[in-house]
């Protein structure tokens, strides 16, 4: 365990009802600055490790390290944790009934008791980033699928979280509208944010990634760096992983 | 939507307007008089003014009178139109130039006190006949009106006929009773002018000449007399004895009762969805939440499953009254009670029916359960289930009329109060089933405004 880990698991375990083993005692360590992009096929556990992470699936076994505090333990306020670790869904889930604006500050406003303009503020600092300042008073509805993701990205940005998590940001996007996420994401990999990332792009990973999580059956199958895990894949199960999409 | 229901409205009248206007002419009995020949209307006509006659003077004119019948037309309803020449006396002629003698006569009697109406009379009544027996000849003509009634012919004596036919007699009348004053003149040749001092002299003239005038008979048509008779029981059922502010005191229970009963409802359901939808949603159950899972259930079970006639009175019968509680309070206790089993089953299918990805979205930022239903999923439920609950709160304002059962004193109880002091159900209950209606389409239309506006939010 090095000094700058930020997140890390041990033998971390899920299992759901119906005796199905979506994690099966994983144990990652995930740095300050990281970008790291889970990758593997349909079913293999990706959305359930990320969504442990911040204890939206609770662990059946194992721990939770979030900057050296088991969250895992029932006496952790969770709420105060998820604070920091902003998360970023595959169906955007924006609150349909407030405009994107109070989306933004919803969270800064009634969790973190930012002033309302200096939340504002922010939130159109984070606007004018992803070209969205014009749109602050609209309603989601009136978004296209990118643009809603844009506002998804943003929004958890403004509860200034340590680490960010991306299950699948793409996958429910028209494919001309795909880059325009990457490359909000893109910046904020540049900008030194610790990240998460389930995604099916493999060219993306490729780009960002720091280091790549290969899962199959519930466990983290290898780990490298996306040149390691892209060009010599040493386990079989990622060779022919590969092999399918690529 | 709105309009839909105006239309709705619009139809619901006017077929109650057709049944209502089908049935008055379906009653109507044929609308033309039977036929009579001009021997027939005369001496019908004869007998008629010889019965009405009421005095020697009139008498005398009656028995004088020559009525020839020219022309018998028929009217729009049952009545027969008479043109007639008549031979009569110029009474009018005859009287005008005595009127100052008549009236300048003594107010007084040698004790002081006034002479009466009935004591004029006997005094003028003979001088009058002496100038009706004076009077000239004159022919005149005029419209008699027969009309066919229910029961029987009627003759309508009105002003005209009896001026025509009994010699200007109405012009005498006319010009005598506008006056204040007579002028006397003496033995000597002197004026004197008379200021009257009570009307006794002038109506125990008047009432030498009296012929008794009817009013025009009731020839309607079930139609007119439908209207007619509504018109009345109208005015028996609401101007009467101020019953209208009785419906009004009612109405005004009624619609503190139904606001009241429904905040408690909306506090209760929420309530209850609060605790099933937590309960439904999750995998793991406190015991806590187990407990107050149950109670909710045991709630919803017998609220849904007992009629609310048997909830009412248990309610007040049974706990409320031997408590010294009021009726109000019971009906309100009662009414929020059982809207509020509906309203929970409503809301927490809306609660559920919200897409789980906005609960963990709230969560993710960080919110607490709390914080998540209340900033972000009970908005959205409330405005899925609006409509639903606006139909539970129209719901709620017709069962309110149960509380009559309880004898609390709502529009029902008034209506009924009517009901029984006038013997009319057919007003009150009209009245109130309007009263009803229009109280929901307001409802209706307020949530209807207010789901466009929550819409609006979104688009
Ligand atoms: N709520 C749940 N209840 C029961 N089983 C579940 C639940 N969520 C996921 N699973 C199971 O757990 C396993 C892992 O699912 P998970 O969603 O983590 O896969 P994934 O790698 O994200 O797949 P995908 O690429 O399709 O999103 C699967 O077998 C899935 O059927
Ligand atoms: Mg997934």
């Amino acid at each position: 365990m090095s000094d700058n880990s930020i997140i890390r698991t041990e033998k971390l375990s899920k299992c759901f009802k119906g005796k199905i083993h979506a994690l099966r005692e994983v144990d990652t360590e995930i740095h300050r600055g990281e970008v790291v992009v889970v990758i593997g096929p349909s079913g293999s556990g990706k959305s359930t490790y990320l969504r442990s992470l911040n204890l939206l699936e609770e662990p059946t076994g194992g721990r939770i390290f979030f900057e050296d505090t088991d969250i895992t333990d029932p006496k952790v306020d969770i709420n105060r944790v998820r604070q920091k670790m902003g998360m970023v869904f595959q169906h955007f889930n924006l609150f349909p009934h407030y405009t994107i604006l109070k989306n933004m500050t919803l969270g800064p406003i009634k969790l973190l008791k930012s002033p309302k303009a200096e939340a504002e503020e922010k939130a159109y600092a984070l606007l004018e980033r992803v070209g969205l300042r014009d749109r602050a008073n609209a309603y989601p509805s009136q978004l296209s699928g990118g643009q809603k993701q844009r506002i998804a990205i943003v929004r958890a940005l403004c509860m200034n979280p340590d680490v960010m998590l991306f299950d699948e940001p793409t996958s429910a996007l028209d494919p001309e509208m795909v880059g325009e996420v990457l490359d909000v994401m893109k910046g904020l990999a540049r900008d030194g944010m610790t990240m998460i990332i389930v995604t099916h792009e493999m060219g993306f990973a490729r780009e960002v990634a720091d280091t790549v999580f290969f899962m199959d059956e519930g466990t983290i199958m290898e780990t490298g760096t996306p040149e390691e895990i892209f060009s010599a894949p040493k386990n079989p199960r990622t060779q022919s992983f590969l092999r399918k999409i690529l | 939507m709105h309009k839909k229901k105006l239309i709705t409205a619009g139809i619901a009248v006017l077929i109650i307007a057709l049944i209502i206007g089908g049935l008055a002419v379906a009653l109507r009995s044929s609308t033309t008089a039977s036929e009579m020949t001009a021997e027939e209307a005369e001496s019908f006509v004869n007998s008629r003014l010889d019965a009405i006659a009421a005095t020697q003077t009139t008498q005398y004119i009656a028995e004088k009178n020559r009525i020839t019948v020219e022309e018998i037309s028929y009217g729009d309803e049952k009545d027969i139109l008479l043109d007639c020449t008549v031979q009569t006396l110029d009474l009018h002629g005859a009287v005008a130039p005595y009127y100052d003698t008549f009236l300048s006569a003594d107010e007084r009697k040698e004790t002081g006190m006034y002479k009466s109406k009935l004591h004029f009379k006997m005094e003028f009544e003979p001088l009058l006949m002496e100038l009706a027996e004076t009077a000239a000849e004159k022919e005149v003509s005029c419209r008699i009106s027969l009309f066919d009634t229910h029961e029987g012919l009627v003759l309508y004596a009105s002003d005209e006929v009896v001026n025509a036919v009994f010699g200007g007699l109405i012009d005498i009348k006319n010009e005598i009773l506008p006056r204040t004053s007579a002028v006397l003149t003496k033995a000597d040749g002197t004026e004197e002018i008379r200021e009257f001092e009570s009307d006794n002299i002038k109506l125990g003239f008047l009432d030498c000449l009296q012929v008794p005038q009817n009013a025009k008979p009731d020839t309607a048509t079930a139609l007119v007399r439908f209207w007619n008779d509504l018109k009345q029981d109208f005015h028996r059922n609401f101007i009467e004895a101020n019953r209208w502010l009785t419906i009004v005191k009612g109405l005004w229970t009624t619609i503190r009762l139904t606001v009241f009963a429904l905040l408690l409802g909306i506090v209760i359901g929420f309530l209850v969805a609060f605790v099933r939808a937590t309960y439904l949603k999750q995998s793991k159950h406190g015991f806590l939440l187990r407990l107050v899972n149950s109670i909710c259930q045991v709630y919803l079970t017998v609220i849904r499953g007992t009629p609310v006639v048997v909830q009412i009175m248990i309610i007040y019968f049974v706990i409320f009254m031997p408590l010294g509680i009021d009726k109000f309070l019971a009906a309100v206790v009662c009414f929020g009670l059982n809207s509020g089993a509906y309203v929970a089953e409503i809301v927490r299918g809306g609660i559920m029916s919200i897409d789980n990805g906005q609960t963990e979205a709230g969560r993710s930022l960080g919110f607490n359960y709390m914080q998540t239903m209340f900033y972000i999923v009970l908005p959205q439920a409330f405005k899925t289930v609006l409509p639903a609950l606006a139909n539970e709160f129209v719901v709620l304002l017709k069962e309110t009329s149960i509380a009559f059962y309880i004898g609390l004193g709502d529009l029902m109880y008034s209506i009924n109060a009517i009901r029984a002091a006038t013997y009319t159900a057919f007003m009150p209950l009209i009245a109130s089933a309007i009263i009803y209606l229009v109280m929901v389409l307001i409802l209706q239309h307020l949530v209807t405004l207010l789901e466009r506006r929550l819409r609006s939010s979104e688009r």
